[in-house]
């Protein structure tokens, strides 16, 4: 988690995100998973991620969007092979 | 062999165990219920309690590994009679030895270092190591040790793991296993090498081995960050990481099956995580320690800043009931070890110009703090040096008869153990075995070299691998 490698790639799938799903959270959730996880999000947890990405400031945003890109490359379908 | 019977965790293993047999999964349910530390408690590293309790009187050991072999002769082993015969041929009447490079030609090399008795025991020690010296009354010289090998790779293994070759667990992976892990945020096993490089025997003498892998010792690195990583990135704050690891949480436990007990385990490692972070960081910052005590270890001057340092981080350590930490002096080309080939002068100045004062501090420091007592404190190297020269001044390896020490943890100090013959050739009176060594300190921590046994390859496996025994002179 505080790795420079992790955090620099974290940063790169955050802005990704943005220039491809654009700024709407649910889509930005359901790239990242398909991109990460090779997998759409369950209901679950894009109601998961969604409470963590909405009501943010304009400051808090992007800050919170890298958090959630670092978080999916430490989510257990990322790391291991089921 | 409790190791070897898991209880049954899912389908697949149900599967496996039925086709090997029913009975077995009999039995792992039965040993589950007997076994109540299974039944509660499923980390590995949960504090045990030792097998006798009675004679548990450390609870941590610090293992100061001077690598390469230290010479007896010029530290804590005086041989007048080896000055005498400085340039003759080893008289017969002293027996034969095996070493590595010199041969039966080679002749005697008195020293030139001069022993003096120091404390209320009046041991002498000599003027290489002046500041342990005025420690010698907590300390047990051993002069009558012996190792089998006299080459550096199979001795490093044979001092630490009882076997001469690699793939045995070091004794740091056999006290974590027997006794567990007294800090929740921190390894139970650490390795501090020197930072001018590795030793011949490598990483292999101080792994697991056939233990499992949740015993390997964390090494640290060389420098002010021995763990990398533990700080926070930049414009990270501690609450904003919280949140983070409760995302993660959150979304491994929806894309959890009920029961997964594998991944709740990994989910809780989380956890781990967050207070290693949080908490690991204070135990490498050494500037909440006094102005004194920094000078006692001699931190900020150059020859022992480094060596200093480690030493200081290891009482630190202890401080936390971190179970076994090895600071290891010397590391790289021989040179810069205790490995004394070319000139014995040269090389023992600069080695224990870097680690005398260091070690006398952290006596003395876990003295004063009441440490000692629960503190095994062990001194030595793979092997002692040749009474012969090699070239002209130099020392080779010598495995027959060398000097450890111990301090604290319930060794009485202030006493000589055991004697070489008269030019230090081998050890003569009550000799000592690596695997005797290895006997005692297990009997300090309350240990029983035939309980902490771990069946492997349909063997039950120990660090002592044949009966050692224990220095009863030592233990007070």
């Amino acid at each position: 988690l505080n790795g420079s490698q992790s955090n620099e790639q974290a940063k790169a799938l955050s802005e990704r995100l943005v220039k491809e799903a654009g700024r709407n959270h649910r889509r930005q959730v359901e790239l990242a998973y398909q991109l990460v996880a090779n997998r759409p999000p369950s209901p679950q947890e894009m109601q998961i991620a969604l409470q963590y990405l909405n009501g943010k400031s304009k400051e808090e945003e992007a800050a919170a969007r890298d958090q959630f890109a670092l978080a999916m490359f430490n989510i257990n379908s990322f790391l291991y092979v089921k | 062999m409790s190791e070897h019977v898991r209880v049954t965790r899912n389908r697949r293993e149900f599967l496996t165990d039925a086709f090997c047999g029913f009975g077995s999964l009999a039995f792992a349910d039965l040993l589950f219920r007997s076994d109540a530390r299974a039944a509660t408690n499923t980390n590995p590293l949960a504090p045990k309690p030792p097998h006798d309790p009675a004679t548990a009187k450390a609870k941590s050991v610090i293992f100061l590994f001077m690598a390469g072999g230290p010479s007896h002769m010029e530290t804590f082993d005086p041989k007048p009679l080896l000055n005498k015969l400085h340039g003759q041929k080893r008289p017969a009447e002293f027996g034969e030895a095996k070493y590595q490079f010199v041969n039966a030609n080679a002749k005697l090399l008195g020293t030139k270092r001069t022993f003096k008795k120091y404390g209320q025991s009046g041991i002498e020690v000599s003027d290489l190591l002046p500041h342990i010296a005025e420690c010698i009354d907590d300390i047990a010289v051993i002069r009558s040790c012996h190792g089998d090998m006299v080459v550096h790779s199979a001795a490093q293994y044979q001092l630490f793991t009882g076997r001469i070759i690699p793939g045995f667990p070091s004794m740091g992976s056999w006290l974590i296993y027997g006794l567990g892990s007294e800090n929740e945020s921190l390894p139970g096993y650490v390795v501090m090498p020197d930072p001018h490089g590795a030793l011949e025997a490598g990483q292999p003498m101080y792994s697991n081995g056939f233990l499992p892998a949740v015993y390997q010792p964390t090494m640290f690195r060389p420098g002010g960050k021995p763990v990398l990583n533990l700080d926070l990135p930049a414009g990270t704050t501690t609450a904003s990481r919280r949140r983070t690891l409760d995302l993660i949480r959150k979304l491994d436990q929806a894309d959890m099956k009920p029961g997964d007990a594998e991944l709740s385990a990994r989910l809780s490692a989380y956890d781990l995580a967050f207070k290693m972070q949080t908490e690991a960081p204070a135990i490498f910052n050494l500037s909440s320690e006094s102005a004194s005590t920094l000078d006692m270890y001699g931190i900020g001057k150059p020859l022992t800043d480094d060596y200093g340092r480690r030493l200081l981080m290891a009482r630190r350590l202890v401080e936390k009931g971190v179970r076994f930490i090895c600071p290891v002096s010397g590391g790289g080309p021989g040179n810069l070890q205790w490995d004394a080939h070319d000139d014995i002068e040269e090389n023992h100045l600069r080695m224990a110009s870097q680690t005398d004062q260091p070690i006398a501090a952290l006596l003395k420091d876990l003295k004063q703090r009441g440490l000692l007592d629960s503190t095994l404190v062990v001194w030595g190297g793979e092997f002692g040096r040749s009474p012969e020269s090699q070239g002209s001044k130099g020392r080779d390896h010598h495995n027959l008869g060398f000097s450890m020490w111990m301090a604290g943890g319930g060794v009485k100090g202030g006493q000589i153990v055991g004697a070489t013959d008269d030019i230090g050739l081998r050890a003569v009176e009550s000799p000592y075995h690596l695997r005797d060594i290895h006997t005692t300190i297990l009997h300090q921590l309350g240990l029983n070299q035939d309980a902490l046994s771990y069946l492997h390859q349909g063997r039950k496996e120990r660090l002592t691998e044949v009966q050692g025994k224990v220095i009863e002179k030592l233990v007070a």
